[in-house]
């Protein structure tokens, strides 16, 4: 047990047990939480994932990001996003140019790397859950555009 | 100063203290690393697919088409629409409509439910948006249409059935037909 010396030459002591205790529970819940899986990825900031019961769990970090005012690429930043949809100037034929061109190159360097070239490309989008349909469209064509046919939505597991 | 271990001796008999200083730091470190690493939202994924084309060699005909399942689902903002018929005669058409709140996309499952336990080898479905339905909402009909509960009585397509939790295999290959130039 700690203890301290008083004016009066008593020893008092502190009783740490309860610290203990704490500790312990704290662990336990955090323990629990602890995550194994082998792609650890944060939320990005300026977004809200959408909920979803699934049970599959992310297995590659989303290459395009669509936060709540900007949309990323591999990181890097194409466009600013004003209200629910992208400026008419940035479109062409529906999809967006800038997007088109930076998924090209990220589809020429997955290709570099595939074994199975003849493989449809896959993508991991991480959107925010207030956006309607129209951009997530755009996105998709971009894509679809750029060789890539099938899409991992991420989401925000449910507790339930 | 850490104390050491004290022995008393009174009267012939011992009583040993324990130094519980040790455990208190390695509990702290333990709390330190673990909370620096605790994910606290669970990240998970939707897979769909949007309509190509391809390059490849067309499959060889077959002598006599395959009588399948063709499920198409029209998602607006205010009413799910959920068509299916058969690919050969009788094509037997259906439409249902249903409202997009929870009990609506809960009869919407019970709809899918309904038509996989007919035909258990379909697996897959168009799922057509409309440009204002929410980000969310579309999520919410994503998961009624590829995830089962237990309660669903359905045996996925591999077979096993799911057990409390909700499990793909309703119709786990979904495409997004309106994703076109």
């Amino acid at each position: 047990m700690a203890s301290v010396a008083s004016n009066n030459g008593d020893q008092i002591e502190l009783n740490i047990m309860p610290m203990l205790d704490i500790f312990s529970i704290l662990i336990l819940f955090l323990l629990m939480s602890f995550s194994t899986d082998p792609v650890n990825h944060d939320v990005s900031k300026g977004l809200e994932l959408a909920e979803s019961d699934t049970v599959q769990s992310l297995d590659e970090i989303p290459v395009l990001i669509l936060t709540k005012n900007e949309l990323l690429v591999n990181d890097k930043k194409i466009l600013d996003i004003a209200g629910d949809d992208v400026d008419a100037a940035e479109l062409s034929q529906g999809a967006i140019s800038k997007v088109y061109q930076e998924l090209l190159k990220v589809a020429e360097v997955n290709k570099r790397f595939t074994k199975d070239k003849s493989k449809p490309g896959q993508l991991t989008m991480e959107i925010d859950k207030k956006y309607s349909f129209k951009i997530i469209r755009r996105l998709m064509l971009s894509a679809q555009q750029a060789e890539f046919v099938s899409f991992k939505l991420m989401v925000a597991k449910s507790q339930s | 100063m850490k104390k050491q271990r004290k022995i008393i001796d009174v009267g012939g008999s011992s009583s040993v203290e324990l130094n519980v200083m040790p455990f208190i730091d390695i509990f702290s470190l333990l709390c330190t690393f673990l909370l620096f690493s605790a994910v606290f939202i669970s990240i998970g994924i939707l897979e769909v697919q949007v309509p190509f084309l391809t390059n490849a060699a067309p499959p060889p005909e077959k002598k006599v088409p395959k009588r399948e399942l063709v499920v198409n689902i029209h998602l607006a903002k205010d009413k799910v629409t959920l068509n299916s018929n058969f690919s050969q005669p009788p094509e037997n058409k259906q439409k249902e409509d249903f409202p997009t709140d929870k009990k609506g996309l809960q009869d919407f499952h019970e709809a899918l439910v309904r038509l996989k336990n007919d035909n258990v080898d379909a697996d897959s479905a168009t799922l057509m948006v409309d440009d204002d339905v929410v980000y969310q909402l579309m999520i919410s009909t994503l998961d009624e249409i590829k995830l089962i509960v237990a309660k669903d009585k359905v045996e996925n397509s591999s077979g096993e059935k799911a057990l409390g939790k909700r499990v793909p295999g309703l119709f786990p290959k979904v495409v997004i037909g309106n994703v076109l130039l």
